[in-house]
């Protein structure tokens, strides 16, 4: 009976152990919603990356002193790692004031009514500063916004070194011919002609987000719409074939290398050119090489007069325990200052067009991606702003397995045309205004 | 209330709250993962209509499962065999009284208790093709034609991941032998020494034998954690390249997590459950028969 009567004792003990414990986190819970905190998730982890996202902070804490900001930067797979993160915060409940995405990767969260839509950080004046194209990747199908961007990355650049150009007599290609002779001349020199890097698979899709735009505006429009959905389409089949002869012309140790590793290779010399984002560009800047002395940019032929928009953007979720510091953030990174001073440590160029290009910027940043922006007569969302997430997850396994393993263009056009039709298209682009 | 009676009241309230949880957690969502695996939800709402065994179906016929379980399966035929047969080797080296034999088991055993992402990211250090040790070696040896891809190698990446498996859990499988040649009384053995047998036949005779209880428990847990391998695999190279390390887990979690196919990635994993019933229900009826 003692036994008993101690058990139960103990029993009593640990209940009101428990109920001491959870008042406190109640207490937590109500204390954190008058707290002055801004928590933000993003996938910006790199040396250049910190020092963009400490420069937009320090704008935010300008004007907001008093607000503690809580950074929980998820390293890995240009954003792979952190869509994972977010999906198990958002679906707990538990979302942060804002995150990172791809315009395209908030459509899961909007069609779950997962996220608040913010068309007051978008004034006259905001709207007044960005291309259309930015605008539009920042609206959801209702027609409202719901992403603010931090930054433009022009995509589908071909960065080569000017030196090992200049030593084979070689200049930038304006015809396909052209681009093979160049190829074939480096090889024949013992130079990889190609640095590739696609240990992480997404830089050989890349190279194939960037030859659908080489095969023109309307093509590539077609393909983000979901209407590329046969595997005897023959811009798809040529630039299938295309990816597999360019094979031939890579690294041989392409699979164990990193996009930045690849892109060495072409500031040292050992490789002729690469194919990335603005974000190349940095490799050689970091190594102290100046445009266009010592590396030059150009794309794919037939791509020339089109601009490839990456747009990385903060989005604000449901449930988001600090709405106010949020939104204020949004309206800060919407400012012209606040996109100056991200973009230039950050390789990007500002989406404002009003935004002043100052000391902060490389010569690349000012006369080439700039210029490019701005001359340039289409824009083109990249692949991952402009369709959804989970149809490019497909492609990158299929670009990956049928044409970085078995070399088949036409097993690759065939499951293509497969997850194209399989896919639910839920935007429609209009690339020819 | 009789004092057995409120015993078993307050035994059954101490328990009470493990079985709850392990019900729940377990049983519960077990169910739930099958139902949704019947039903067509995609994407992150969770809306959706039964379909009965249409995924399954799917799944039958989509060759991305097929090559995921041929990788599963020859992850088991040689990962379960080479960590039982490096596991008992070493087993029976410590059981020989050599000197410092804890410091011996405590380097057999670290390799396990280290997390999986380490593991990896070491091991993906040393199968790199351009500046891996294994490389390097082979260089500084003249064995330049020998040099690989590892892990970039379609051909060779499953079994590259299998060796380091195998690295990583030998020192567990080798507790688990040498706590069961500790557990023959060692009068077994004297008797034989005394009858003239010599070391292998002890073993063969005496040991081994015996072991058999140490065999189905390495067996049972080894084949349960190849059919379930993520993380190492994941973290190496995430079942790249291309497919060539695909194994049904990876599939599964990219299916579901990377393509939104909730439904569909259920229905991997009720695959998964399905092949570990068949192996661990055998082991446990064989207990409860001897018991």
């Amino acid at each position: 009976m003692k036994k008993i009567k101690r058990s139960l004792h103990f029993f009593k003990i640990f209940l009101l152990a428990a109920i001491f414990l959870l008042s406190f986190a109640f207490n937590g819970i109500s204390a954190d919603k008058e707290a002055k905190i801004l928590e933000i998730y993003h996938w910006w982890t790199s040396g250049s990356e910190k020092a963009a996202m400490d420069a937009l902070i320090g704008q935010y804490l300008n004007e907001y002193p008093d607000v503690t900001v809580l950074e929980s930067p998820v390293a890995g797979g240009g954003g792979l790692e952190m869509r994972q993160v977010m999906h198990t915060l958002m679906l707990a409940g538990e979302a942060p004031d804002s995150f990172q995405s791809y315009p395209f990767g908030l459509i899961p969260y909007w069609e779950a009514d997962m996220l608040i839509s913010i068309d007051e950080v978008w004034t006259d004046e905001v709207k007044e500063a960005v291309p259309d194209v930015v605008e539009d990747m920042c609206k959801m199908p209702d027609g409202h916004y719901y992403a603010i961007p931090c930054g433009v990355q022009q995509a589908g650049v071909f960065f080569y070194n000017t030196k090992i150009f200049a030593e084979n007599g070689l200049t930038e290609p304006k015809t396909w011919d052209d681009f093979w002779n160049i190829c074939e001349t480096l090889k024949k020199k013992g130079i990889d002609p190609i640095a590739l890097g696609d240990k992480n698979a997404w830089p050989l899709t890349y190279i194939f987000r960037t030859l659908t735009a080489s095969q023109g505006v309307t093509y590539y429009e077609d393909f983000i719409n979901g209407k590329v959905s046969t595997e005897s389409h023959l811009q798809l089949v040529d630039t299938l074939e295309k990816m597999v002869k360019m094979s031939q012309y890579y690294n041989s140790d392409h699979a164990a290398l990193t996009w930045d590793e690849a892109m060495g290779r072409v500031v040292t010399g050992a490789a002729g050119f690469s194919i990335m984002g603005d974000c190349g560009a940095g490799e050689f800047i970091v190594a102290g090489k100046e445009y266009p002395d010592d590396f030059g940019a150009f794309y794919a032929p037939g791509a020339a007069d089109i601009f490839g928009v990456s747009l990385d953007v903060f989005a604000l979720p449901k449930g988001t325990k600090h709405p106010v510091q949020a939104m204020n953030w949004f309206k800060i990174i919407a400012t012209k200052e606040a996109q100056s001073s991200f973009a230039g440590p950050k390789g990007f160029i500002p989406a404002r067009t009003d935004s002043l290009m100052g000391e902060g910027f490389s010569n690349y940043q000012k006369d080439e991606s700039a210029v490019h922006f701005k001359e340039a007569a289409y824009y083109r969302p990249g692949m991952w702003s402009g369709t959804p997430a989970t149809f490019m997850g497909h492609l990158q396994d299929i670009i990956s397995q049928e044409i970085g393993i078995n070399k088949d263009a036409a097993a690759a056009a065939k499951a293509i045309a497969r997850i194209v039709q399989e896919t639910d298209w839920p935007k429609q682009w209009d690339l020819t205004p | 209330m009789e004092q057995g009676k409120k015993e078993k009241l307050i035994a059954l309230m101490v328990i009470l709250p493990g079985l709850i949880i392990i019900f729940i957690f377990y049983y519960i969502f077990t169910g739930w993962n099958f139902i949704i695996s019947l039903t067509d939800w995609e994407g992150f709402i969770p809306s959706y209509n039964i379909i009965g065994l249409k995924n399954y179906i799917q799944l039958f016929h989509d060759s991305l499962f097929w090559i995921s379980l041929k990788n599963n399966i020859l992850l088991i035929v040689l990962f379960v065999p080479g960590v039982i047969i490096i596991g008992l080797l070493m087993a029976i080296l410590l059981d020989q009284n050599v000197k410092g034999e804890g410091i011996f088991r405590s380097i057999y055993l670290l390799p396990f208790s280290l997390s999986f992402v380490v593991t990896a990211t070491l091991w993906s250090w040393m199968y790199s093709p351009r500046d891996g040790i294994i490389n390097f070696i082979l260089q500084k040896m003249n064995l330049e034609s020998f040099q690989q891809g590892w892990i970039t190698s379609p051909q060779l990446v499953m079994y590259c991941i299998i060796i380091a498996l195998i690295w990583q859990f030998a020192g567990y499988s080798c507790i688990i032998f040498l706590a069961g040649i500790r557990s023959i009384p060692q009068t077994q053995i004297a008797a034989a020494r005394v009858d003239g047998a010599s070391n292998i036949t002890i073993y063969r005779r005496i040991i081994l034998p015996q072991l058999k209880a140490s065999f189905i428990t390495s067996f049972i847990v080894f084949m349960c954690f190849a059919l379930k391998a993520f993380d190492f695999i994941w973290v190496l190279n995430r079942g790249g390249p291309g497919y060539s390390s695909h194994i049904l887990g990876i599939t599964m979690f990219k299916e579901t997590f990377s393509f939104d196919r909730f439904a569909y990635g259920a229905s991997y994993s009720t695959i998964i459950l399905l092949l570990s019933m068949v192996i661990v229900i055998p082991f446990l009826l064989r207990i409860y028969r001897e018991k």
